[in-house]
């Protein structure tokens, strides 16, 4: 999930370290950030695509974009919430009928490029890590059977049937965790296909939405043995914001009945394109359109890099919801390249739960 | 030729919070070898007209001669010298280098004066202090110090001896024995000597006697 | 109201309190500023350390070559690691540095000096280099470690890189010295705080007596008087430690700027460290509770200051012996601070009880001879400290002097000659020999073979590194040696060897000694010609000519050093397209020795002017608090000053003999800070090196700079003497207060 303004935000950011180069290794990247659709040769997705697993737990070369993104709110023994992200992202630089191939590694192809993020959110504190890497040496990538998805140091791997460990560390921060998946896969939209603006580009998008976490979590010196659930989204794509669509807001929440809630904003105002998935008590999955979910921002937070929407109203009346969505104390900035909104939140109202809440476009210039 | 006249003598100094006016036509005559006393009381002029008569201060309007200069006439260094060859000085107290033994203090008076400094120890005991030559200031006693302050005056043959209360922190019976020492060198030397004191009966053994109070004041 | 009455004596007399003020502020300020600009020196010291040695980079011991594979392994155990390939130049295109400036991201925001600025040519892509040398250019990949903190992984190491310059001992001797000095400044000021604090109380104690007798007891009264001095510390801290940072800033500012301008990155950063601050703080705290143990014990020391003849020789003794003894750091230092503590205690002593004129000296030289021993007296305490500000001042001189004079020798003689070529691996010397024997531009050239060798220690044997050389090469013999036979250099020629300085202390080796070598095939028993100094590094070294060499003896690196007969019309560039063709490769490896001696030269001389002006630093306080306290002292003098003018004096007179007071007394502490200067700069240079590095610098004292001190405390003497006798022309001083008033 959580995608496009993300990326621009990467590209931006990776035009600016490459501009050290004497010379740009792929332009057409770049120029994807027009108007105007790409004309590129990355395939398009679309609901006839369908999901296969474990095939798309693995890397999409035929499309531009994609991502792992694991959210976690978890508790330390004393019962202290902790919330971590760790996100790695895949960047197509060349499309698949120009790449002639994989060259060997001895050439630092640069076909692709490589993004991780990390944080780790505790006790009104943030901390962040962002690492790049250049796909083709094996400094990073991605496979799906035995799943496994690194970047330097930083990886998510299978370690037994049901069973991953992911490990990262950054700045002050480091954590160790054992996940169990579970058999549910929660498949947005039509068939996976997630549909992103009125003109009907889309993304393939499912989910991991009640990962049991157990492992130990160290910040400023301090480790602390924790256990909670996580949500991991897999998004691939060619197709990156319009550029008319501004800002990003995005919510993965378990309720306390059972009740599972994605739901997403694109662009600000009424022009927003809005969309989300309810997954009942029962298991039932059922995709929800523009009109059938309503988010309103509630109280605004002034941070250092300008006023953040802290607290959401949330409404899903063909479902019976209607909740309060809120921030804890603190600053949940992921201060790299681009700056967002990265945190855990708890849920009041017609139910109670906990989730994540990724904000683009709010920082400040 | 007088000692000491001054005639006229008119003195305003500044105190800081404005000027105060000490004499405004102060006279007095002292013949050789004859002494005078000052008396008054505190701030009645007593030490300024001691600093006027060594060259210390100076002087606003009138005539004052010293052993036959006049003041005005005077350069500092020409003050100086007087003092250094015929003017003994001797103050309340503290006047002895502390840091010199009671010899040491009248040999280095002797020397300025330019006296050859043999009979030390003969003035040592014309003062009645013999055997305490090798003491510090700080080993003896005040009448003693005193003592040993007018030796280092007679020592260098005065003409004319300014003492400033010099017997004004000793106690009455040492006090007798060091003004019984100064009169009696005084007169044995001939030189003048001006004597400045709120004691009535030290005062009393002088020639002439010359109180500041009612004198030459506003 | 008690503290009211306590404060009162500073109404009648601000210019006190002021004085105590001034002095813990300025007290503050120095050691603020010491602690900063001695973090500064060494900073600054390291970062050009590692800007010559260029110790980032990261190779594998098996000395194979790195591969993309190597990366990647290094990247995924977590090392920030860089990759740096190296294109060699062609005739259409110049050299050429492939980096990954995804790979640099996490280098970002790291040390000072870590990041790079690497904008345009020669920097491209690394894939882009990769193309080109793919195309048939040669390179080369490096990889540069940009977290010098991470333990090395197994199998990897950073390569000496004979090509640079390693100053490691030398640096690290220096900055040994720097904390010694350190430590010395925090004494020397403690002395004067303590000085002007206790002479304050003595003007005090009158009034102290007084209160005491309206019934506060004496407790209450030394607790206002911890109170008021804790209070005006507190005032001097905050302001006393800002100063201190903007004079080590503006001490530093153009060493920052010119750093910048060298390397293109901030290698310092003045800046309030909250340990700083605390060390400051905790350096306050001592000296008051130093001053203020006084107090708790009962009242202010008072009468003549005692002396202790016994310990003060006991003190010298012992230190002297702990110093020839010494070994470890630990007893030199132990043993410094005796003989420091020992020539403190003895000085007033000596002063006192040796200069007692002759009772027939002209009475007005007896008058001065006894004014000087009462001053001696009483500024004892500042006397000391000045004399061992004065002291620590000489020793830095000379250590400054010294460390400044090795390392330019030593840099002359490394870095001797113009150019500086790595041998191609697989290369024979011979196709360029005859080329530089013949070419007019070379006037001196000789080739340098580095590998190791072992010696015969007892029975056993230990590796030491081996250089062999031309020893007939006019650059050669340039060396200077600590010790030789006869004609050294002939000997050499013969086949015997030099060693360095740590392998003869190690060994006990002296010039005539018969040594055990072994290359590899069997030992040699070799003569030693000679021993040369060699501060680079600890390991010992033996140097022989080439030709000596066994034929099959291999080399870990060759070399071919070359001075230019004209350095100017690029005669260089021209030699070394010429020795590239004459062995057939792409590209040379060449140092410019001009530009590295130029780069050393820059960053340790200001390294250099830093030190200095930290030992400057404690001479102006020295010099100020006796300043104050001498003022005081004369002013309370002032009554017997007015009574030379009484006895005749003029004032020109008297005011010759209170100056000629005053320059007797500065002579005096100058003189005693003499000894205690070269027996300072005897420990740094010949007592601390060799117990800490293996080899000692040569000792040099310069009289020159002792002159110039001198002059500095006759402007001192004139200022003091004039402040003493001005202001009572014409007018009397006031009788000293004090019932006797006789005090010598």
């Amino acid at each position: 999930m959580n995608w496009t303004a993300l990326f621009l935000a990467w590209l931006a950011g990776l035009s600016l370290i490459l501009s050290g180069c004497g010379e740009s290794p792929d332009t057409e990247g770049f120029a994807g950030l027009a108007e105007t659709p790409p004309a590129s040769s990355f395939a398009q997705p679309s609901p006839s695509d369908g999901i296969e697993l474990p095939d798309d737990w693995g890397p999409h070369p035929d499309h531009r974009i994609e991502w792992w993104y694991l959210t976690a709110n978890l508790r330390t023994e004393g019962g202290d919430p902790l919330g971590l992200q760790w996100t790695q992202f895949r960047q197509g630089l060349v499309a698949p009928d120009q790449a002639g191939g994989s060259p060997p590694a001895s050439r630092w192809p640069l076909q692709a490029a490589w993004m991780a993020h990390g944080a780790v959110s505790f006790r009104g504190q943030h901390w962040f890590s962002e690492r790049f890497a250049r796909g083709g040496i094996g400094q990073a990538g991605a496979q799906a059977e035995p799943l496994r998805v690194w970047l330097d140091h930083w990886q998510l791997e299978a370690t037994g049937s049901n069973q991953w460990r992911l490990e990262a560390s950054g700045d002050g921060w480091s954590y160790r965790l054992t996940l169990v998946p579970g058999e549910r896969v929660i498949r947005h939209g039509d068939q996976g296909f997630s549909v992103k603006s009125d003109s009907g580009f889309g993304s393939m998008y499912f989910s991991l939405v009640d990962i049991g976490i157990t492992g130990t979590v160290k910040v400023d010196g301090t480790e602390y043995r924790v256990a909670g659930t996580g949500w991991l989204d897999r998004e691939w794509s060619s197709q990156f914001l319009r550029s008319d669509q501004q800002g990003w807001d995005w919510f993965a929440l378990r309720l306390d009945n059972g009740g599972r809630l994605m739901a997403f904003r694109v662009g600000r105002g009424g022009e927003a394109f809005r969309s989300g998935t309810w997954v009942a008590a029962d298991g039932s999955v059922h995709a929800l359109s523009g009109d059938q979910v309503e988010m309103v921002p509630l109280t605004s937070r002034e941070t250092d890099h300008g006023q953040v929407p802290a607290a959401w109203r949330i409404r899903v009346p063909a479902h019976g919801v209607d909740i309060t969505v809120r921030a804890p104390e603190g600053e949940y900035w992921n201060r790299g390249l681009y700056p967002y909104w990265e945190s855990p939140v708890t849920v009041t109202g017609s139910h109670r739960g906990e989730g994540y809440m990724e904000l683009t476009g709010y920082a400040r210039p | 030729m007088t000692s000491v006249s001054v005639s006229g003598l008119r003195k305003t100094y500044d105190a800081g919070t404005g000027p105060v006016t000490v004499f405004t036509g102060l006279s007095l005559e002292l013949p050789p070898g004859e002494s005078l006393a000052l008396t008054g009381p505190s701030g009645s002029g007593k030490s300024t007209l001691m600093n006027i008569l060594c060259g210390l201060e100076s002087i606003d309007a009138g005539d004052v001669q010293v052993l036959g200069k006049s003041a005005t006439a005077l350069s500092t260094d020409q003050w100086a010298e007087l003092r250094r060859r015929r003017i003994g000085v001797v103050f309340q107290d503290s006047n002895l280098m502390p840091a010199m033994t009671l010899a040491e203090n009248i040999r280095l008076r002797a020397d300025l004066a330019g006296r050859s400094f043999g009979p030390v120890n003969d003035w040592l005991e014309r003062l009645g202090l013999a055997g305490l030559g090798d003491r510090y200031p700080d080993q003896v006693s005040g009448g003693q110090r005193q003592r040993a302050a007018l030796a280092m005056v007679f020592a260098m043959g005065p003409d004319l001896v300014l003492a400033d209360e010099p017997t004004g922190s000793l106690d009455r019976h040492t006090a007798t024995q060091v003004s019984d020492a100064l009169f009696h060198w005084q007169r044995q030397q001939g030189c003048g000597l001006i004597l400045a004191s709120h004691d009535l009966a030290l005062a009393g053994r002088c020639d002439h006697r010359l109180d500041l109070a009612a004198e030459g004041r506003p | 109201m008690i503290f009211r009455a306590v404060l009162s004596h500073y109404r009648r007399h601000p210019l006190q309190l002021l004085a105590l003020w001034l002095i813990l502020t300025l007290a503050t300020a120095l050691w603020s500023g010491v602690w900063t600009l001695t973090g500064q020196a060494r900073d600054s010291m390291q970062a050009g350390e590692a800007q010559l040695s260029g110790g980032q980079q990261l190779a594998p011991e098996d000395g194979s070559p790195v591969t993309v594979d190597d990366f990647v392994s290094l990247r995924r155990q977590g090392l920030c690691v860089i990759p740096w390939l190296e294109v060699a130049p062609t005739d259409a295109r110049g050299r050429v540095v492939g980096i990954d400036p995804l790979a640099m991201a996490c280098a970002e925001g790291d040390a000072p000096g870590a990041g790079m600025a690497l904008d345009g040519e020669p920097f491209v892509d690394i894939a882009e280099a990769a193309r080109l040398a793919e195309s048939g250019r040669s390179a080369r990949l490096r990889l540069y470690l940009m977290d010098g903190e991470q333990p090395l992984p197994a199998g990897w190491h950073r390569p000496p890189d004979p090509s640079r310059l390693s100053t490691g001992e030398l640096a690290d001797s220096f900055l040994l010295n720097l904390d010694a000095l350190g430590i010395l400044v925090v004494l020397v000021s403690a002395l004067l705080i303590r000085s002007v604090y206790t002479l304050g109380l003595a003007q005090r104690r009158e009034s102290l007596v007084l209160l005491e007798r309206y019934g506060i007891t004496r407790r209450r009264l030394r607790r206002c008087l911890l109170a008021e001095l804790v209070i005006l510390a507190g005032l001097g801290l905050v302001p006393g430690y800002l100063l201190g940072l903007r004079l080590a800033d503006g001490l530093s500012g153009g060493f920052g700027a010119a750093m910048d301008n060298l390397f293109e990155t901030t290698l310092l950063t003045t800046g309030e460290s909250t340990t700083g601050f605390l060390v400051t703080l905790a350096v306050v705290l001592l000296v008051v509770l130093w001053c203020g143990l006084d107090l708790l014990r009962g009242g202010p020391a008072q009468g003549r200051p005692r002396f202790h003849p016994g310990l003060a020789t006991a003190c010298l003794l012992v230190g002297l012996v702990l110093l020839l003894v010494a070994g470890s750091l630990v007893t030199v230092f132990l043993g410094t601070g005796l003989m420091l503590a020992g020539a403190g205690l003895l000085t007033p002593l000596l002063v006192v009880r040796y200069l007692t004129p002759s009772p027939w000296a002209p009475p007005l030289t007896l008058w001065r001879r006894r004014e000087l021993g009462v001053l001696s007296g009483r500024l004892a305490l500042p006397m000391v400290a000045l004399q061992l500000a004065a002291g620590t001042v000489i020793a830095v001189h000379a250590l400054v002097s010294t460390f400044e004079d090795t390392f330019h020798d030593w840099l002359g003689q490394r870095l001797a000659g113009d150019l500086f070529v790595e041998v191609p691996d697989d290369r024979s010397l011979a196709p360029v020999a005859s080329l530089l024997e013949s070419d007019p531009a070379v006037a001196h050239w000789h080739p340098v073979i580095r590998g190791t060798a072992t010696i015969g220690v007892g029975s056993g044997e230990q590796g030491v590194d081996l250089m062999a050389t031309d020893t007939r090469s006019g650059l050669i013999r340039r060396w200077s040696l600590l010790e030789s036979v006869a004609d050294p250099w002939q000997a050499v020629g013969e086949g015997q060897v030099l060693v360095n300085e740590q392998l003869a202390r190690r060994q006990g080796l002296a010039p005539g000694d018969q040594l055990m070598v072994g290359f590899g095939e069997g030992q040699r028993s070799i003569r030693v010609a000679g021993i040369y100094a060699d501060y680079g590094r600890p390991a010992g070294e033996i140097l022989m000519d080439r030709r000596y060499l066994p034929e099959r003896f291999v080399p870990d690196f060759r070399s071919l050093t070359i001075a230019l007969a004209d350095m100017g019309n690029g005669s260089g560039t021209a030699l070394v397209s010429a020795l590239a063709s004459a062995w057939q490769v792409d590209d040379l490896s060449v140092r410019d020795n001009d530009t590295i001696h130029r780069l050393a030269n820059r960053v340790f001389d200001q390294t250099f002017a830093l030190t200095r002006s930290i030992s400057y630093l404690t001479l102006v306080l020295a010099g100020l608090a006796l300043l104050m306290t001498g003022w005081v002292v004369l002013r309370s003098r002032a009554w017997y000053y007015h009574l030379l003018s009484a006895w005749g004096l003029t004032a020109r007179e008297r005011r010759r003999v209170v100056m000629t007071l005053a320059a007797e007394f500065m002579a005096l502490i100058w003189a005693a800070a003499l000894p205690v200067g070269i027996t300072l700069t005897w420990v740094l240079v010949s007592r601390i090196n060799p117990v800490a590095f293996g080899w000692s610098l040569p000792m040099a004292i310069y009289p020159g700079y002792w002159l110039e001190l001198l002059g500095l405390f006759a402007l001192a003497a004139v200022t003091v003497g004039w402040l003493a006798s001005i202001g009572h022309d014409g007018k009397p001083g006031t009788m000293p207060v004090q019932a006797g008033g006789q005090e010598r």
